[in-house]
């Protein structure tokens, strides 16, 4: 048996990562277990990381040394019809500047980095290592078994960190399988390109970067969105789509990956790229719904594992999620270990900072995002819509152009949709992502 | 069409001498949706005469398959700590 | 019993990715393990000691920094010592150079048994262990797929791998050398305190200097160089026509066969230093060598 830790962190993804740096710093005995051959190694995003300021405070002007890809300055929402699309861009020049908004990475290099980190600032970091069970003494969690001979690990607290699937959350308890209605599906595949031509086919200068995110027919008849982000050097570009809505319309994901790449208004973007890898991941996205209890007697949920993430159905995000629930959990242990009390009325503490940081306020305000992605009408008609509204805008005829609502009027009336319908739309979506 | 091993083909698999997902393939015989055909982003079932076929070896370790299986025929688990899917850019 | 395992951090087949244009390997996608065969090596040493209740397992490598993390999967497995060799240009050496630092080092540390894997999977040259048995004049046998220790740990029994599937099996006193097949076990799955031990240690590493290896002694800039990877292409198939003035039947086997005529074979017996002489003087007289 290997010695007894004051914490065992679960997953070196950037929830796992977190928690660990900030209690080694904080001088505990930290041991960081990761199945994979290397943090990053089983991982996969978009990736576009957001929220970057926890990141900063924790390592000032990380983006220094660590292996960002591009910082954004542009995102873009695009609506798709088979045919042509309808975008709408976001710029901001203030997000070129340290500290940037949002940074683009690519999680094998991204991960293992911060992993570094925490190994760094002290923690014990073992790799190629999974966690079967936890082990308990009475009510209480005290330890972790892995799949290795002797691999018993204890320790005052377990920080599950271990991603969508989560098998400690559920073997505590905390919470249930999952369910094909709960859960999306990713797929992506890393481009290689040239900088060069990356800049010339985004607009891009330098370091900056663009993120793309389509819905509409993209997907077809499945409940889903497609993205593109730019990196240095390559491309990354993807599918996520609903489990059950899958299976519902027996469509296969990588089909529709190709389907995406084919598209008129995608083609040109990725042409003459090199695929370099494919991939696949969950997406847990039923949000706030979804959250299970979050702590039990010395046991602590943060990141995928606790389904923190914002799923719109479009795009996801979950690694500043991650990163932010791992250092409020950060937080919560190192004031349990100085009163000695790992009980779960102790460990209470982590869910009142949840209440009063971005984590669960954004999740609560975007509690409807999945619903209104979920509306059919967003799916496929108004992206149908939009495109048609503005192609007989744009057109140039020779006769007098007809007002923008006169237009769109008109169309969702071809289109056989009430303005009541649409209004309502509006408004739901309003609520899920604006408001 | 797509040739789902030539993207597999791109991935390094360090694959373990032991399955972590078992199927119960008599389990299959009366299961008559069969969405892990549709749902594995590795193509790693398919249909062979009626037979459902499966291998682990291009898995991903998603857990797509486990959850939308509707006859609990899935073992599934994690392969051992370093082997399986190792991905380089994702 | 001190046993001294030489390893070697070699990129994954499995990661080389090539571009099928240029022929150029993708360095940043490689990703780096204890070449298949050392890894065997290792574990035989450590099974050794085992079964003879005693004895040391030292691993050793001459390699960049990253290669301590080949030196820490040797340490899980049981090995008890690490080191690593490296110095300036050291990445230029050629196989013969690799070999005279390694014997350097394993001259310093004493040793009874030197175990090698028998190929590497990047350059698979097969060469290093054979040097080291020259330079340190020890009997050297290769491609083991049976190790049986002699019950004082003073000789050995092993089964060589010979071409077409034949196995030849032979007596050895020790010291020797032996290079190891990736056949001949499988390595264990390290139990996770000796895992985390081994990802707590130090591993030392030493120079040229300390090592009392002179610069000029080894040939740097030697080493082979990749210039392009390709697939085979397949080779144009002549079709083959008999010659005419042959008769029919003769003709009929000619096409048969394809045109091949069976190799002309030598068989030539004798000592090794005789044979080896030989050798040389059949690849002389057909100028083939200079001699
Ligand atoms: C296609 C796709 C695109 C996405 N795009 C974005 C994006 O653009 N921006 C964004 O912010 N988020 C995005 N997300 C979401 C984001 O990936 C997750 O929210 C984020 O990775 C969660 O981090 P985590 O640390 O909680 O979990 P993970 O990153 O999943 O890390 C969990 C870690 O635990 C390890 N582990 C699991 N079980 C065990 C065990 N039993 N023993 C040992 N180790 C274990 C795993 O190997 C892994 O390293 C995307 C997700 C997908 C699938
Ligand atoms: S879904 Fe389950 S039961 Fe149905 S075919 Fe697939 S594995 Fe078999
Ligand atoms: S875990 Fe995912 S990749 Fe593996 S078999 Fe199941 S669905 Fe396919």
């Amino acid at each position: 048996m290997i010695g007894k830790f004051d914490a065992i962190v679960v997953g070196a993804g950037p929830a796992g990562s977190t928690a660990a740096l900030i209690l080694a710093r904080a001088g505990l005995k930290v041991i960081l277990l990761e199945r994979g051959e290397y943090p990053g190694s089983k991982n996969v995003s978009g990736a576009a990381l957001y929220g970057t300021r926890i990141l900063h405070e924790l390592i000032p002007n990380f983006w220094e040394e660590a292996p960002v890809e591009r910082y954004l300055t542009r995102r873009v929402l695009t609506f798709i019809s088979p045919q042509s699309s309808f975008s709408l861009d976001f710029r901001t020049t203030n997000f070129d500047q340290p500290p940037y908004n949002g940074f683009t990475v690519l999680r094998p290099k991204f991960d293992r980095w911060f992993a570094s980190k925490a190994q760094e600032a002290g923690a014990l970091l073992v790799p190629a290592t999974v966690a079967d069970d936890l082990i308990w003494d009475g009510d209480m969690v005290v330890g972790v078994r892995t799949r290795r001979e002797d691999g018993e690990i204890y320790g005052d607290v377990v920080i599950a960190a271990d991603g969508v699937n989560s098998l400690l959350a559920k073997k505590a308890g905390l919470r249930r399988d999952l369910d094909a209605r709960q859960v999306s599906i990713g797929v992506k595949e890393v481009i290689a390109l040239d900088r060069k031509t990356i800049e010339e086919r985004f607009n891009l200068q330098g370091d900056a970067g663009v993120t793309y995110e389509f819905a509409g027919s993209v997907t077809g008849q499945v409940y889903g969105g497609g993205f593109l982000y730019t990196n240095s050097d390559s491309l990354s570009i993807g599918i996520v789509a609903k489990l059950a809505s899958l299976v519902e319309k027996q469509v296969k994901i990588y089909e529709l990956l190709e389907e995406f790449k084919s598209h008129p208004s995608i083609e040109p973007l990725v042409r003459d790229g090199v695929v370099k890898e494919y991939s696949a991941h969950m997406v847990p996205e039923a949000g706030w719904r979804m959250i299970p209890k979050l702590y039990s007697n010395g046991l602590l949920v943060v990141g995928d594992a606790a389904a923190f993430n914002l799923h719109t159905g479009i795009f996801s995000e979950g690694m500043n999620y991650a990163i932010a629930s791992a250092a409020a959990a950060a937080e919560t242990v190192k004031q349990a270990k100085a009163k000695g009390d790992f009980s779960s009325r102790s460990l209470s503490r982590y869910r009142r900072l949840l209440e009063r940081s971005f984590v669960l306020q954004d999740l609560k305000r975007f509690k409807r995002a999945p619903d209104f992605v979920n509306n059919p009408r967003l799916q496929n008609v108004y992206p149908i819509t939009i495109c048609r509204a503005a192609e007989s805008l744009f057109k140039v005829e020779g006769s007098p152009r007809r007002k923008v609502a006169k237009v769109v009027l008109g169309q969702l009336r071809e289109d056989n949709l009430s303005l009541w319908q649409v209004l309502r739309d509006a408004i739901d979506g309003g609520r899920a992502l604006i408001w | 069409m797509v040739i789902i091993q030539e993207k597999l083909d791109l991935v390094r698999f360090n694959v373990d001498k032991e399955p972590h997902i078992r199927v119960n393939r008599e389990a299959c015989k009366g299961c008559d949706v069969k969405p892990c055909v549709y749902i594995c982003p590795a193509g790693l079932f398919t249909l062979s005469d009626g037979e459902m076929l499966f291998s682990y070896e291009g898995c991903f370790e998603c857990g797509a398959c486990c959850i939308t299986c509707p006859r609990d025929a899935i073992e599934w688990n994690y392969p051992r700590g370093g082997y399986g899917v190792c991905f380089r850019a994702a | 019993m001190k046993i001294v395992v030489c390893v070697k951090q070699v990129p994954d087949p499995n990661s080389v990715d090539v571009d099928p244009v240029t022929g150029a390997i993708d360095e940043e996608r490689l990703i780096y393990v204890v070449n298949p065969p050392d890894r065997c090596a290792v574990e035989e040493a450590v099974r050794i000691k085992e079964w003879l209740g005693e004895g040391e397992v030292t691993a050793i490598t001459l390699g960049p920094p990253r290669a301590e993390e080949a030196l820490r999967q040797c340490l899980a497995i049981g090995a008890d010592r690490a080191l690593r060799l490296w110095d300036k240009d050291m990445e230029s050496l050629d196989a013969l150079s690799i070999a005279l630092v390694l014997a350097e080092a394993i001259k310093g540390m004493g040793y009874d048994l030197i175990l090698c894997g028998a190929e590497s999977a990047d350059w698979g040259s097969g060469q290093v262990g054979a040097a080291i048995a020259e330079l340190l004049g020890l009997p050297q046998v290769s491609v083991i797929t049976e190790l049986k220790m002699g019950p004082d740990g003073r000789n050995a029994t092993v089964q060589r791998k010979l071409e077409r599937g034949e196995r030849e099996v032979v007596e050895c006193p020790l010291p020797a050398v032996f290079t190891i097949d990736a056949s001949l076990n499988e390595p264990r799955y390290p139990s996770l305190p000796c895992y985390v031990e081994a990802l707590m240690r130090e591993i030392p590493s030493i120079g040229l200097q300390d090592l009392g290896v002179r610069r000029g002694s080894l040939r740097i800039e030697t080493a082979p160089k990749i210039l392009g990877i390709s697939l085979p292409r397949p080779r144009p198939k002549k079709v083959f026509t008999p010659d005419s003035k042959l008769s029919a039947f003769q003709r009929i086997d000619a096409i048969l066969s394809g045109g091949v005529v069976g190799r002309k074979r030598i068989l030539i017996e004798g000592s090794p230093e005789k044979l080896a002489e030989r050798i040389v003087r059949f690849l002389a007289e057909r100028g083939i060598i200079g001699y």
